[in-house]
């Protein structure tokens, strides 16, 4: 049946879809991508969010009071027994390595219960029984008491915790310490997460790791419950650095914190969907030229724009939910991604388990993907369609063919948007404003960067293009250039540039956490073996060890023994110049102690500022006052601040250099001397001598861990002394190293071991980032295509002239090229800029990672001719329809 | 439908292509309008059908006064009023005879599809396409495809019909026919017809001649009186 409407929609739109399938399906891959991008990444975090949530659900149900989590590695087993008198338990699994009957050694997880009043360790033997007979081999711990407790069950999956692996196993020296790679999961209440702790027979006033998780069964009564935080208040006043703090509290602090990453990720969706924006302008751009003499011979019919503007809009509407539902299915694929991806992240990072099954889906939000799919597309058809209206029709029935024409009006709006973005971008940057902790103002800075970029394009474009018009009757290239690149491609680069500089932004922003993190690794893991061992105060072992150690001087390895001592405790502190004044709010501090008389213990570190003119005289002041200083406001202690204690204390302390810690009851005022770089933490860490701490706190300082290292200076053998003190260290007929508390590793396998928890914990932004290459692949090809597409007439007409084709198909090739990498040169500063942005701002306030700029210039070399080359390809490919352009029917002027 | 043209300029880029021209058209009339390549014969028929808006002066066609209605009331006044024949016939390639011919008629009348298009049927028929109605242009022959874009223009019983070089691109059997059928539809209709030609056997068809220079009218034939002025 015949009608205006369809009619018009045949003439407008059916041909478009009919001949440039190939092109109109790549922009709605792209636009796909972007909503996939976007919607996935919601969907993975708003999963990792609700998993979250479940624990905090399933501990409600528990009824439990609490859970309390305590936040110190060690403290004296005495110390909780005002606790002991309420139902309480610590849940933990262990690892152990058991005999069985013929005397073989096996590994086995078991679950241990602790509890204050007399822990028990759960049914081992029924446990052990069902590992197929195998004898007891730890001994149960304390009195049975909690038979009724849930069921633990064992969880292999838990990994080694990058936390974990850069500090130390906390151990009862008074005790016989069972295994390490201790992991509880608390299926039935549906908590999961990844503990370490060690299974000990211990006598009160031994130094024990503070139970992790210390669940208070209710006490129901208001006197009962008064009474027990009467007894936790006390708690906390008695132990040193000890901080309770709920699992709800733990929780929701995790939950800002997946908010941060679902944030950051969705940056990455957003700019996606702001090239979908740039690649739908682009198709529409072309689709428009392509269309003009139709456009105008309907205007000169009395077809007004308004009535063309219908089916229209109806095409970009049918490109636009095409994409957008494809992009929202998508989605839920990498949505699935991203909540395993971020599962083992929060494992990783975080020590907490979630369900990687959990994958929090909602219809509505579906609905809202498939919304913003369709808005990218109107949006990017927006300016295209607009452009009808200044349609010059006589000009198109003339000449049968339409192009806006150069006007000053494109330089001074191109020059006002890019100063614009310019301006903009600085004062958001320098202004920043937060919500919550999101640095709000840096997400629109990185928009404002992108389009004031993209802005400035066409105006770079007509300006080279008016250089070369001089010049075009000297210099052939000039001539080429501008018939080879007009004003036209200005979209295509726009859309080029916008792919290439969120690749290079993303690469830069995971290449700077490798790189900060290898230099971390390199400056701390810098010895060829790596002895750690957990220090108490009483501890003979480590003095042994160290003794041993020392003696390998005089063997003929010739190895230096150097020794690391690390307060882990977490301290009360306050940073205004008063002592007195009270605590700061949560933010965690730990102290590390070194011995800061010999510089070279702390040189590795990156010192972001220093008070004083050199290092020599820092070392010199920093040893006088290690001697001398009282530790009092008139007479503080030097010391070195973290970078993000220091922007901390910017923000409480205007003199910005006294900080008041309290440990074991006393109080010790640390002026700066230096600040140093401190990777991925969003804790402060004051850095300390130890013989400071020695002098003012005695025997009642904290136990900390030894961590002794060996420098090879002349090539022995390493493995041969690896085994030689692995010998020292292990119990009889133990065939692990790992007792004790101590671990032999080589300093190449312990790095290792963190770059491989960093890989794996960045495994998202990785996969992200090879579909942010898909994308700049397929707008490579798309918008190479469009050109051809946009300006097939001309060829046609180069080729009636004399010009033959496989010269054209060479020049399209070679200018395909020249138009992608002079994108990628472009691109370079702006994904400069963009990872500038993720680095130093984004990350640093949303996660509080302090990281150092890398740029992975073999990166950017390797992605300059991926650009070449993926430019010549598309040119190739998109060439070699002109010899279906160049026949005498295309010169018809349709 | 009368046409007038009351002092009115064109100019691009600060040149101008129509330069101070004053000009009645009356209802009914035939006037062909003649001169050089460039001399403003197409803009002056592009100002009557409103593509273009005079830079100085006014226009009226009928009582409509085209420099004062807004785009979109000038499109629909146009599809009501004119018809337009264009040299290179301007048949959209997507579309085939049949539907190019009807869809400004369709647009006109919405309502009348079913009727109208038995209406396009007829007249193609009695142009000699009654077999190719279901052909594109590009399958088209030249001398076909305008009087396929003639049948367009007829089809829409305009009161003003423009004419812009019809006979340009054809060969002399073909074009001699087209005028044929021009002057024919002006004459049983009663329409204004305003014919830009280089042809002067097509302009001596016509009841006046206006003669174009430099954007003037340098003169004028009353090709029935034979009278002429500068």
């Amino acid at each position: 049946m015949l009608s205006a409407q369809s009619i018009l929609f045949r003439a407008l739109v059916w041909r478009t879809i009919r001949d440039q399938w190939l092109l109109l399906a790549a922009a709605v891959a792209t636009v796909s991508l972007g909503v996939a991008l976007g919607f996935g990444i919601r969907l993975g975090t708003e999963s990792a969010k609700v998993g979250l949530e479940e624990n905090l659900r399933a501990i409600r149900r528990g009824g439990w009071i609490g859970p309390i989590h305590i936040d110190s590695p060690q403290v004296r087993a005495e110390s909780i027994a005002p606790l002991a008198q309420y139902p309480a338990m610590y849940l933990s699994e262990v690892s152990v390595t058991a005999a069985d009957r013929s005397g073989n050694q096996q590994p086995l997880q078991l679950s241990v219960f602790w509890g204050a009043s007399g822990a028990v360790m759960e049914p081992v033997e029924k446990r052990l029984q069902s590992q197929g007979g195998l004898a007891k081999a730890a001994e149960v711990l304390f009195a049975p008491g909690l038979s009724d407790a849930p069921l633990l069950l064992a969880d292999a999956s838990c990994k080694p915790q990058l936390e974990n692996l850069a500090a130390f196993q906390p151990h009862s020296e008074a005790g016989s310490v069972e295994p390490i790679s201790v992991t509880w999961r608390f299926e039935d209440l549906g908590i999961r997460s990844c503990r370490t702790a060690f299974a000990a027979a211990h006598t009160l006033g031994a130094w024990v790791p503070a139970p992790d998780a210390f669940y208070l069964k209710g006490p129901t009564e208001e006197a009962a419950a008064r009474d027990f935080e009467a007894n936790l208040a006390a708690v906390i006043g008695q132990i040193p650095g000890l901080r309770f703090r709920s699992t709800g509290l733990e929780l929701a602090d995790l939950g800002k914190l997946t908010e941060s990453m679902q944030i950051n990720l969705q940056l990455m969706g957003l700019v996606a969907m702001l090239i979908g924006i740039y690649m739908v302008n682009h198709v529409m751009s072309a689709v428009v030229t392509r269309q003009s003499q139709t456009f105008g011979i309907l205007n000169a019919m009395g077809i007004g724009f308004k009535r063309q503007l219908v089916p229209m809009l109806g095409f970009v509407g049918l490109i636009g939910t095409t994409a957008a539902l494809l992009g929202a299915l998508g989605g839920l694929a990498v949505g699935r991604v991203v909540a395993v991806f971020a599962a083992s992240s929060f494992q990783a990072l975080y020590d907490k388990r979630l369900n990687p099954d959990v994958f929090d889906f909602r219809a509505v939000e579906f609905v809202w993907a498939v919304i913003a799919g369709l808005v990218i597309c109107f949006i990017g058809a927006f300016v295209p369609l607009f452009r009808l209206w200044r349609l010059d029709t006589a000009e198109v029935l003339r000449t049968g063919s339409w192009h806006e024409r150069f006007s000053r009006d494109v330089w001074r709006r191109g020059a006002i948007v890019s100063l614009v973005a310019v301006a903009l971008t600085i004062l958001l940057l320098k202004f920043p404003f937060f919500i919550g902790r999101q640095p709000v103002s840096a997400y629109v800075a990185c928009f404002v960067m992108l389009i004031g970029a993209a802005g400035c394009v066409r105006p770079v474009i007509e300006f080279s293009t008016t250089v070369c018009g001089r010049y075009s009757q000297r210099l052939l290239w000039c001539r080429d250039f501008r018939l080879f690149f007009p004003p036209q491609a200005a979209v295509m680069v726009q859309v080029l540039l916008l792919s290439f500089a969120l690749t290079i932004g993303v690469r830069i922003m995971s290449e700077s956490f490798r790189s900060t993190l290898m230099q971390w690794t390199a400056a701390t893991i810098k010895a060829d073996i790596w002895v750690r061992h957990a220090a108490g105060a009483e501890s003979s072992l480590d003095l042994m060890l160290i003794d041993k150690l020392r003696g390998l001087k005089d063997r003929g390895e010739a190895l230096a023994v150097d020794g690391l001592r690390v307060l882990r405790a977490r301290v009360e502190w306050s940073s205004d110049s008063d002592p007195s004044s009270a605590p700061s709010d949560g933010f965690p501090i730990a102290i590390s102690a070194v011995s800061l008389a010999d510089q070279s213990k702390v040189s590795p570190l990156r010192f972001v500022s220093e008070e004083t003119s050199s290092q020599q005289q820092l070392s010199q002041q920093m040893a006088e006052d290690a001697r001398s200083c009282a530790g009092t406001l008139a007479d503080p202690c030097s010391a070195y601040f973290s970078q993000s204690l220091d922007v901390r204390l910017g923000q409480i302390n205007k003199p910005r250099n006294i900080v008041t810690v309290t440990v074991l009851g006393s109080r010790i005022v640390f002026a700066k001397k230096a600040v140093f770089s401190d990777f991925g933490n969003d804790s402060g860490a004051v850095l300390a001598d130890v013989a400071v701490l020695e002098r003012l706190l005695g025997k009642a300082m904290p136990p900390g861990f030894v961590n002794v290292y060996l420098r090879d200076r002349s090539a022995a053998n390493v493995a041969r002394i690896m085994e030689e003190i692995s010998g020292w260290i292990e119990l009889p007929g133990k065939a692990s190293t790992s007792v004790l508390g101590a671990e032999v590793l080589s300093g190449s396998e312990l790095r290792a071991r963190i770059m491989t928890a960093f890989e794996e914990t960045f495994a998202v932004t990785d996969a992200l980032y090879v579909l942010s290459g898909i994308v700049a692949c397929l707008t490579v090809l798309c918008s190479l295509g469009l050109q051809l597409l946009m300006r097939s007439h001309e060829w046609t007409v180069l080729w009636a002239n004399g010009v033959s084709v496989s010269r054209l198909r060479k020049k399209l090739i070679i200018w395909a090229g020249i138009m992608s990498i002079c994108s990628y040169i472009l691109a370079l500063p702006v994904g400069i800029g963009l990872g500038a942005v993720l680095v130093y701002v984004v990350n640093y306030y949303a996660f509080g990672f302090d990281l150092n700029l890398e740029l992975p210039l073999a990166f950017l070399m390797g992605l300059g001719i991926v650009a070449v080359v993926t430019g010549l390809l598309g040119g190739l490919l998109t060439s070699r329809r002109i010899s279906s352009l160049c026949a005498a029917s295309s010169l018809n002027p349709e | 439908m009368n046409i007038v043209f009351d002092r009115v300029s064109k100019n691009f880029a600060s040149q101008a292509v129509v330069s101070d021209v004053s000009l009645t058209i009356d209802s009914g009339e035939f006037v062909a309008v003649t001169g050089p390549s460039g001399c403003g014969k197409s803009t002056l028929l592009n100002l009557i059908a409103g593509l273009e808006t005079a830079s100085q002066g006014r226009i009226l066609v009928g009582p409509t006064d085209m420099g004062q209605v807004r785009p979109g009331a000038r499109d629909r006044f146009r599809l009501e009023t004119m018809g337009f024949v264009f040299q290179f016939f301007h048949l959209l390639p997507t579309l085939n005879v049949l539907e190019n011919v009807c869809l400004p008629m369709f647009e006109k009348f919405p309502k009348q599809t079913r009727s109208l298009g038995d209406e396009a049927r007829r007249l193609l028929d009695k142009l000699g396409l009654g077999a190719d109605l279901h052909k594109y242009p590009r399958q088209l022959s030249g001398g076909m495809q305008s009087r396929a874009g003639f049948a367009r223009a007829m089809l829409m019983r305009p009161r003003v019909m423009l004419a812009d070089e019809p006979t340009g691109s054809l060969d002399s059997v073909s074009g001699e026919s087209l005028m044929a059928a021009l002057v024919d539809f002006h004459r049983s209709h009663d329409c204004t017809l305003v014919l830009v030609t280089h042809d002067q056997k097509a302009a001596a068809m016509a009841t006046r001649r206006l003669h174009m220079l430099d954007g003037r009218i340098d003169g004028q034939i009353d090709n029935h009186s034979g009278n002429g002025a500068e």
